[in-house]
């Protein structure tokens, strides 16, 4: 499998945006790792850093093909990760789902 | 009076509202000419500093204040006094000290302080005369009036206080007097009767009653004495003695915990 | 099951046990799954839409009609939840809510239109009211429902009524201590055409405001924090004027009057208190405090009014503020600010200083404060870089209830509200104060303990020095004390943490407050070692502005009149002081003058805790636990504990009378 960075995705997107999601953030952009879109649960209040970042920040009920845009799902602990990985399959997201466990393998 | 001159206190105790009108600061010296065997502060009764021990832990009851220290210690709540409140010279026997400290009198009267004593008034003549003058209010507590019993139980003069409390008349004070009520002493009829007597006499003053009690024990058992027990007096007795009182024309009022 | 609890404390417990949050989640995924999934993956008003169309509206219990159905809550982990809160409840009652939407021509963003859509499922539950109260055959209160979706109230019941639907919302979407406002401004108008109306006399509103306040309190279970009855619903009363003089009403006499009647720990008061105030306010707000009920709790505009114009606050603004839940000055419906997201913890600065490698090196006084300070710095750089993540929850119901939203087209979380400073409160204070006065004398200057002495001692929880613990609580000098040292060590504490903290701005361009108050005292305390001020290992830190009043409360009062509370040091100050009923009774005229002569001496906020008979019980049967009660006997102010026995039970006898309960 093609490995970017020691990592198997070419782009993940986060999960939870707050203070872990901040830092991996960080560590992600850091490593040229592309990150396509947040999704957070108070999106609409995040909205207003989207400027800055230069990534959408979303909720749960964007279109399928929307998500489809990375090749995972990162769990940044930001949030209970049954809670979370329970919204992602409410809303009928079906990539695969990383916790930030695996940031340890990046190079 | 030199400023290093100090004065012996036992408690400078703030914030009190029943020594007076408004609130107060209630100073108290250490040192009496008395010794009531009913003493509720019995720490201030001698003139020296004395050794007190407390849950195993020794202290010492009274501390040198110097003049200036006690007028700023006064004057901490002045804020506080308002129209009626002030300082409270109390012990002890306030009156043995507070001719040393015409200076302090004089400096709490020219910020408006109200100046209230409480007394035995079984003191020199010149020491109340020095200090009336500065003196908006005076308790006098009226305890034995028949002379035996005031020498023996009290050690006391009746002549002495009786004159005392003329000049204090003589001079327009109107003082409170106070009677603490026991059936030991100071209700026994041939002291009782010639209080009676004399507050007939004196109709116009106010005059307090309260019971003797024991509150004061633990001080007594921590200078190692023993404190009396007093026999029970109720509230209806109390009510009593103020009727006998009030018959003189006198307006009585009955302080009870 | 929750609804299987049939008295309020088995409603207490099971709510305090958590399984309420667990049960209605699984009672949701089983019942109500589209709304289970909502709630976890749809937009705000998807859910607050869904929310407004789903709670199940009960029959009324009393006069008034508010409810928050449990299994509804809005789930709070979407963002921050705004907790400390005060939304401007003055709209709802010269409003009806399509007055407050916007016209079409003026929706141009996104927020616009969730906010419009907030206010459509507003009017939409109002409707749902409206028919159940008609099926109810209750057509006085299907009017008032329908009424309030496009006209103003109609009458003061109307009002309150309107004040109980906004607030039970609030409460809905998950915010926690929701305070209420200038009640007796808001209402004022309603009232007063009433009774010029003659439509009601003084003691219908006086029943009227005891059933609005049992209606606030019905809830008190689900509404409280971490403990039972700590539901920040505050009313504020009373208002120094800003062209002078004192403004209170009717109303401001009538809400302490409603409280005494009703007894209840909660709503509770705050009075604004300023030297203009008539003293008959001051005299019936004693009286109320005398029940013990708790309330009010006194604020001083004279001191707290010039505070907050120095910290930017517009004059207007000024004169008009509330505080969250307990005593943190806001601006109702104007500030977004979390007061209390964090605390500061003096003794743990402290406890830093002591884990330094080279702390037993330290030979004088000044050497220890310096490192005390260093350390209270890297302390607060922390805790700003904790709260920098800091997010409000988008939050259109809100915004509806603040301010500026509507014309910045801005939600509260973006920025919308008009103040935006954050505020932490601060714990230990005194204790720490404490410890280092001691540290300075023993140490520095007797020399009678070294440093390695004092650490050992503190590690082993001064075991083996009882005495030396005893002598450390009897100090001289005393945080509480009107002495200069104490103020100023404590002055000097207080200016370098803000000293720290002054440039710090948050994701909405507001400033950081502190206070010397805070709740934490317990929690904070709890896991935390033994404290040279004669603490041992896990008992709570000192409360708020406290001392053991040996020298009375005007000691106390100077004292918090000393500090200094300029810059952004006012978020919250309280004198705290314990008094038993029959002190203030035996004393009534006089405690009023002494509360009186606190305004013009200059304390922040001043609360009493006045004890009853039960206290006084426990207080006789342990003691040690009541140090600092103060009771009253002729002839002097005695602790409760120093009275011989005989007298504990005449005072106890006597507080069981006052109380109606003599045996």
């Amino acid at each position: 499998m093609e490995r970017i960075n020691n990592l198997p995705y070419r782009s993940v997107a986060l999960c939870g945006y707050r203070q872990k999601g901040r830092n991996i953030y960080q560590q992600l952009a850091e490593k040229n790792i592309r990150i396509p879109y947040i999704i957070e649960r108070n999106y609409q209040a995040l909205k207003i850093l989207e400027k800055d970042l230069g990534v959408p920040i979303v909720g749960f009920e964007e279109e399928p093909a929307f998500y489809e845009e990375a090749d995972a799902i990162l769990l940044t602990g930001d949030l209970p990760e049954a809670v979370v990985r329970e919204s992602l399959e409410l809303a009928g997201i079906k990539l695969p789902i990383v916790s930030d466990g695996i940031l340890q393998d990046l190079e | 009076m030199d400023g290093e001159k100090k004065t012996l206190i036992t408690n400078i105790q703030r914030m009190c509202m029943h020594d007076g009108p408004g609130i107060r600061t209630t100073v108290f010296f250490k040192g009496c000419s008395l010794h009531c065997p009913w003493c509720s502060n019995p720490e201030n009764i001698s003139a020296g500093r004395e050794s007190y021990t407390v849950n195993g832990n020794t202290g010492m009851y009274g501390k040198f204040y110097t003049e200036e220290e006690l007028y700023r210690e006064i004057i901490k709540d002045i804020k506080f006094f308002g129209q009626g409140g002030g300082v409270t010279f109390s012990g002890g026997e306030p009156l043995l000290q507070l001719p040393f400290l015409q200076p302090l009198l004089s400096r709490l009267r020219e910020k408006d302080i109200n100046i209230c004593v409480e007394t035995a008034l079984h003191v020199p003549t010149e020491s109340l005369m020095s200090v009336l003058p500065y003196v908006d209010l005076f308790f006098v507590d009226m305890k034995i009036l028949h002379g035996d019993m005031c020498k023996n139980v009290l050690g006391g003069e009746v002549a002495t206080y009786l004159h005392n409390l003329d000049t204090l008349l003589d001079r327009g004070k109107q003082p409170i007097i106070r009677i603490p009520c026991n059936r030991e002493y100071t209700l026994k009829e041939e002291n009782f009767s010639l209080i009676l007597d004399w507050l007939k006499t004196h109709p116009h003053l106010s005059v307090e009653v309260f019971a003797t009690h024991s509150l004061g024990k633990a001080k007594y058992e921590s200078l190692g004495k023993e404190c009396l027990r007093w026999a029970q007096i109720s509230t209806e007795e109390l009510e009593e003695i103020a009727v006998r009182i009030g018959r003189g024309g006198s307006k009585v009022f009955i302080n009870s915990i | 099951m929750f609804c299987d609890c049939k008295t309020e404390l088995e409603r207490n417990e099971y709510k305090r046990s958590t399984k309420l949050q667990q049960e209605a989640d699984s009672w949701l995924k089983e019942n109500q799954p589209e709304f289970y999934k909502l709630q976890r993956i749809g937009s705000y008003n998807a859910v607050f839409d869904a929310i407004c169309s789903f709670v199940e509206i009960p029959q009324k219990e009393g006069r008034f009609l508010h409810f928050v159905d449990y299994r509804y809550l809005f789930d709070t982990t979407r963002g921050y939840r705004f907790e400390n809160l005060t939304p401007d409840f003055g709209l709802i009652v010269n409003k009806g809510l399509q007055e407050l939407k916007y016209p079409e021509k003026d929706v141009t963003n996104d927020f616009c239109v969730d906010y419009n859509k907030t206010i459509d499922s507003m009017m939409h539950l109002c409707e749902r009211i409206a028919a159940s109260r008609k099926a109810a055959g209750d057509a006085v209160y299907e009017g008032l429902f329908l009424n309030m979706k496009d006209k103003p109230a109609r009458g003061f019941e109307e009002a309150l009524q309107r004040i109980l639907f906004i607030d039970q919302l609030f409460w809905q979407m998950g915010h926690r201590l929701v305070g209420l406002g200038h009640l007796d401004r808001i209402l004022w108008d309603n009232y007063h055409k009433d009774m010029q109306d003659r439509k009601i006399t003084r003691e219908e509103a006086l029943e009227l405001l005891c059933d609005f306040m049992k209606a606030l309190h019905q809830y008190y279970w689900l509404k409280s924090n971490v403990l039972m009855g700590d539901t920040g619903q505050i009313i504020i009363l009373g208002t120094k004027n800003r062209d002078g003089g004192y403004y209170c009403n009717e109303l401001t006499g009538l809400f302490i009057e409603a409280l005494m009647k009703v007894q209840l720990p909660d709503p509770k008061l705050l009075l604004r208190v300023s030297k203009d105030m008539p003293e008959g306010l001051m005299k019936l707000s004693l009286k109320c405090m005398q029940t013990g009920v708790g309330s009010p709790i006194l604020s001083n505009d004279d001191v707290i009014v010039p505070k907050l114009i120095a910290y930017g606050v517009d004059k207007e603004d000024a004169y008009y503020y509330g505080t969250s839940a307990c005593w943190e000055p806001l601006i109702p419906g104007k500030s977004i600010s979390p007061n209390n997201i964090a605390y500061l913890s003096y003794p743990k600065v402290l406890k830093r200083v002591w884990n330094h490698e080279d702390v037993l090196e330290i030979t004088e006084f000044k050497q220890w404060m310096e490192c005390f300070y260093q350390e209270l710095k890297t302390e607060l750089s922390e805790l700003k870089k904790k709260i920098s993540d800091y997010r409000l929850q988008y939050n259109p119901l809100l915004s509806v209830f603040t301010g500026d939203c509507y014309t910045r087209k801005s939600d509260v979380s973006t920025g919308g509200g008009k103040y935006h400073n954050f505020g932490i409160t601060t714990v230990g204070l005194s204790n720490t104060v404490n410890a280092l006065l001691n540290l300075k004398e023993r140490v520095f200057e007797k020399h009678s303990l070294s440093l390695k002495e004092v650490a050992d001692i503190l590690q082993n929880d001064f075991k083996g020095y009882d005495k030396l613990l005893n002598r450390l609580k009897d100090s001289k000098l005393k945080y509480g004390m009107d002495e200069e040292e104490v103020i100023s060590l404590t002055n000097e504490i207080l200016r370098v943490s803000t000293d720290e903290i002054r440039e710090y701005r948050n994701y909405l361009g507001g400033g950081l407050k502190l206070g010397v108050s805070a709740p934490s005292y317990i929690e904070a305390a709890r896991d935390f070692p033994a404290t040279f001020d004669g603490r041992r290992a896990g008992e709570p830190f000192g409360v708020h502005i406290s001392s053991d009043c040996r020298n009375g409360y005007t000691e106390l009062i100077n004292f918090a009149a000393a500090l200094d509370y300029g810059e952004n040091r006012f978020n919250g100050n309280v004198v705290d002081f314990m008094i038993s009923p029959h002190f203030i009774e035996q004393n009534f005229d006089k405690m009023t003058d002494l509360l009186m002569a606190g305004i013009g001496v200059g304390f922040f906020q001043l609360q009493m805790n006045v004890i009853g008979s039960e206290t006084l019980i426990k207080a006789k049967k342990d003691p040690e636990k009541y140090p600092n009660l103060i009771v009253r006997v002729w002839g002097f102010s005695a602790y409760f504990r120093e009275l011989p026995e005989e007298y504990q039970d005449i005072l106890i006898c006597r507080a069981l009378e006052n109380e109606g309960k003599a045996s």
